[in-house]
């Protein structure tokens, strides 16, 4: 069965998106495994730290 | 991510970013020499917050001149230098009079550490209010949840820190104890608890987030710091009182 898609809810103002994107990717981190997050995270900091 | 809160272990079975893999290295020359606990913003990445930094920040217990000489030679041997002078009795002149030296490896200022000793009772209290994070590579010490959280929503206080704080708080949610107070004394009905960083500076109101649950009333909007009596010391609490 499909998983039903969780949305981000868009903010009114850019600090307001801003909060409401570290609460949708934090549930992410807690929902699914170590191993899967943890590699996306690492696009970010990889690309900057070689 | 498995969170034990009476062993006070963090169970992470991460793919290691660059970043850790370098965090791991660095902690396991220091920790031969001394004891050290990670603070500031790499908890959280550590933790899964979507961000990098140029900087590590850590605590290292005080150490006395000639094993600071043997730690800064074993950094050496193994690729990392100290951006901020040579001569380790410089750099050792710097942790003593309350500067945070930098070490990064050899011609690569970034990303880098920032050592400090800690300065005040409340940074003492670090080393014995940790968490370890057993990783697959090995393990590192951060400083805890509640602290992390405190130190970031209620004094740095930039969109960032809080951004920081929140992550923590979002992933913990229940797990976080919000009435930690090291062993303070109960309070009244309408006085609450703060984090007390008040050799910093003063302050007279702080706002609380929506999801504020350091208070004991999670419905307090604007809050007040009482005057800092002699007594408080700069321990991790404080007292508050509601505004109406």
């Amino acid at each position: 069965m499909e998983q039903k898609r969780e949305f981000m809810q868009p903010g009114k103002t850019n600090k307001e998106d801003r909060i409401n994107f570290v609460k949708f990717w934090a549930n992410y981190v807690r929902t699914h495994k170590d191993e899967d997050w943890s590699q996306q995270q690492n696009i970010l900091i990889n690309s900057q730290i070689r | 991510m498995e969170y034990d809160s009476k062993k006070k272990e963090i169970k992470l079975n991460r793919e290691l970013s660059n970043l850790d893999k370098l965090v791991l290295r660095f902690c396991k020359i220091l920790e031969k020499y001394t004891d050290y606990v990670i603070i500031s913003g790499y908890v959280s990445i550590i933790l899964g917050r979507s961000r990098a930094t140029e900087d590590v920040d850590l605590f290292i217990k005080k150490i006395s001149l000639e094993q600071f000489k043997e730690l800064y030679a074993d950094l050496k041997r193994n690729g990392f230098w100290c951006l901020n002078a040579e001569k380790p009795e410089e750099i050792y002149s710097f942790l003593e009079d309350k500067m945070a030296p930098r070490f990064s490896l050899e011609n690569k200022p970034i990303p880098n550490f920032e050592v400090k000793f800690p300065k005040r009772d409340i940074d003492n209290e670090t080393f014995e209010d940790f968490i370890t994070v057993n990783l697959k590579e090995g393990s590192i010490k951060i400083s805890s949840l509640e602290r992390q959280i405190a130190f970031k929503r209620y004094y740095l206080k930039s969109d960032k820190d809080i951004e920081d704080a929140l992550h923590i708080e979002e992933i913990f949610g229940n797990r976080i104890d919000y009435q930690k107070n090291n062993g303070a004394p109960p309070l009244k009905s309408g006085v609450c608890k703060a984090p007390c960083f008040l050799d910093e500076g003063n302050f007279n109101e702080i706002s609380c987030p929506e999801n504020l649950a350091i208070f004991s009333d999670p419905k307090l909007k604007t809050v007040k710091l009482l005057p800092h009596s002699k007594e408080c010391g700069f321990k991790f609490m404080d007292i508050i009182k509601l505004i109406n």
